[in-house]
């Protein structure tokens, strides 16, 4: 390609600096542009570094046909003044040509926001204080959101004219029947890998068999429910959150009350139900792999049939054992649900916001099912279940 | 007439059975504000895309005179939403391009977008808030401020005053003006405001039947094609010419 006349292509900008007898004469050169101007932010920092005498004054002279954009024009007037802060005369010729340079001797940079150190015990008492306001706040708003969800709920329930069937379906579809092959395998490999690794244990006692009643147990108790609602947290509370927040960043919460509905009605209540019905059920997929998982272990390292996994299945675990996980699962759902539901609310502003709120959706509400099954076992224990 | 900045050749551009343009031709010259209208859906915002580079021509040449042949640091380009990073404040969106394209140090580019901020008149405390705390005039000036970081010779906006409220858009319209004159820069808009064509730029172009109508406002007004007459002579267009007229 050639290159058209006129339009030269860039000089590299250059600085002659020359020591005469009474004066220090500096002789700017070609292109100060942009692009080729972080070239000589170092070398006139090198060059003054070099020393140039304080007493003698200082000639700028800037050539003809020298080009000074405005990042050029502001390293040039650094310059000067580094010379004027050192007390040196600077004298400047054909400064006309360039007004930018001018522009910069006179002028101060934004002042970069003001910012108070304190002492870290003090930067430290500050930061508790303002999260536990924080989280005084969340909990309150999160209360009167359940308190909105809760009255929707039950205008709901009145007549099922009001839910919206449609989304209740797809919703359920999204969360409970795409979320099957995943839950399904997980369970498998943990099954498996839970069986194999009590197996190991229990075989220096001679006590292999009873793996069956440590999967049996551990399983339909904690570990399905636990896996499907951290999976489950994963997979459709984010989503929950991040299509809720995005809608609300293009307005369309508002479009939607200002239609005369509510968006707790359309978004929220749907969204709740579809989780509340899908999570038992996945939980009972989890649990039947789960146990599909620790048999096909049994069966390849001890040599258990299926029949007689079955049968000392039967005998090691009662129905109160099944109830006890599968009772968690709609919790757990209301939970997650909720959480999602209301991270998605609180996106304000930016796409940032709703990268955050969803990654506070998911820590939160998996942190919250932990804490749940925790008092669940404890309740549990006092119950003799 | 000195030989054109820009030159398109026989674009031609189709989405499905759709023709948007047909043996397009545009040159655009240098230190000229070149206004393009048309409807909605007749290929200005595509257009644009062909000329930033963003995406590439299904037929035809786009050919840049400048040297090197596509110098994206000298195009700046603001687009209609302000596009500014969210996640960075106002000011560090303006040091973007120096810092990392241009590979200067902090602190030149701090005082250089500082001059830039100063430059399109947004208010210094602007300066370190996030866009998502400006107004809708603020982050159209915190755009082109960004547009012009690396101080470019070719200028794009994207409906420049689009949103904003006939003051603030009056104030960008003079704001654009002045910039241009004072950088010398070749500004090519594309808009729908019609005082933005009135008082800022030098051509029009107007893309109708696929293809690109172009000369100073009073030859392009003068032209007799149904959608030109109704654009420029309809209501909202006639008081603009009387009122140039007397």
């Amino acid at each position: 390609m050639t290159t058209p006349k006129n339009t030269p292509r860039l000089a590299p900008p250059s600085l002659k600096i020359d020591q005469l007898k009474n004066e220090i004469s500096i002789q700017v050169e070609g292109s100060w542009v942009s692009q080729t101007v972080a070239r000589m932010e170092s070398e006139i920092a090198s060059q003054l570094q070099e020393g140039i005498p304080k007493r003698l004054p200082v000639k700028v002279t800037i050539e003809k046909g020298c080009h000074i954009d405005t990042a050029g024009a502001c390293l040039l007037a650094h310059m000067i003044k580094y010379f004027k802060e050192r007390n040196q005369k600077v004298e400047i010729n054909n400064l006309s040509s360039s007004s930018l340079v001018d522009y910069f001797l006179k002028f101060h940079p934004i002042p970069k926001p003001f910012t108070i150190r304190l002492h870290w015990t003090t930067r430290w008492l500050d930061h508790i204080g303002y999260r536990a306001y924080v989280f005084y706040k969340t909990a309150m708003t999160l209360l009167s959101f359940l308190g909105e969800i809760l009255v929707t709920w039950l205008y709901a329930l009145k007549s099922s004219a009001n839910l919206r069937w449609i989304s209740v379906f797809r919703h359920v579809e999204e969360i409970g029947i795409r979320a099957m092959p995943i839950i399904g395998l997980i369970s498998f490999l943990i099954g498996m890998v839970l069986s194999y690794q009590s197996i190991n244990q229990l075989r220096r006692f001679g006590a292999e068999l009873y793996t069956i009643d440590f999967l049996g147990v551990s399983i339909l108790r904690e570990i399905a429910v636990l896996l499907t609602a951290i999976v489950v947290a994963g997979r459709s509370g984010s989503a929950f959150t991040a299509q809720i927040g995005t809608m609300s960043l293009n307005q369309e919460i508002d479009a939607i009350r200002m239609l005369g509905l509510s968006p707790i009605m359309v978004l929220v209540v749907p969204r709740l139900i579809a989780i509340t019905v899908c999570l038992p059920i996945l939980v009972f997929l989890s649990m039947i792999m789960g146990l599909l998982g620790g048999m096909v272990m049994t069966n390849l390292i001890i040599d258990v049939s299926s029949t007689q996994f079955f049968n000392h299945f039967h005998r090691a675990v009662s129905t109160s054992t099944f109830w006890v996980g599968m009772s968690k699962a709609p919790l757990f759902a209301l939970l997650i649900g909720l959480v999602g539901c209301f991270r998605g609310f609180q996106v304000k502003g930016s796409a940032e916001s709703v990268g955050r709120m969803t990654t506070q959706s998911v820590v939160e509400s998996i942190f919250l099912v932990i804490i749940c099954d925790a008092f669940m076992s404890i309740l549990f224990s006092y119950l003799k279940v | 007439m000195n030989r054109p900045l820009i030159e398109i050749k026989g674009l031609k551009t189709q989405f499905g059975s759709q023709i948007v343009h047909k043996d397009l031709d545009l040159s655009i010259f240098e230190g000229e504000v070149l206004g393009i209208v048309g409807g909605s859906g007749s290929g200005k915002s595509v257009l644009m895309r062909f000329m930033i580079g963003l995406e590439p021509l299904q037929a035809g040449k786009l050919i840049y005179h400048t040297s090197p042949p596509y110098p994206s640091t000298q195009v700046g380009v603001l687009f209609q939403a302000g596009a500014l990073i969210s996640s960075l404040t106002v000011i560090e969106n303006i040091m973007v391009p120096m810092r990392e394209v241009a590979h200067m140090s902090y602190d030149l580019s701090y005082e250089v977008a500082s001059a830039k901020i100063e430059k399109v008149g947004l208010p210094l405390e602007a300066a370190n808030k996030y866009p998502s705390q400006l107004s809708g005039g603020m982050i159209k000036r915190a755009g082109l401020a960004r547009a012009l970081a690396l101080d470019p010779a070719i200028v794009f906006l994207d409906e420049p005053t689009s949103g904003l409220d006939p003051i603030a858009a009056a104030g960008f319209d003079k704001l654009i003006k002045e910039l241009q004159k004072e950088l010398n820069i070749t500004v090519i808009m594309i808009t729908h405001d019609l005082n933005s064509l009135v008082s800022v730029c030098n051509r029009v172009a107007v893309l109708v039947d696929h293809r690109v109508i172009i000369g100073t406002l009073d030859e392009v007004a003068k032209t007799r094609h149904p959608w030109i007459q109704e654009y420029f002579h309809g209501a909202r267009g006639e008081h603009l010419f009387r009122a140039r007229e007397s």
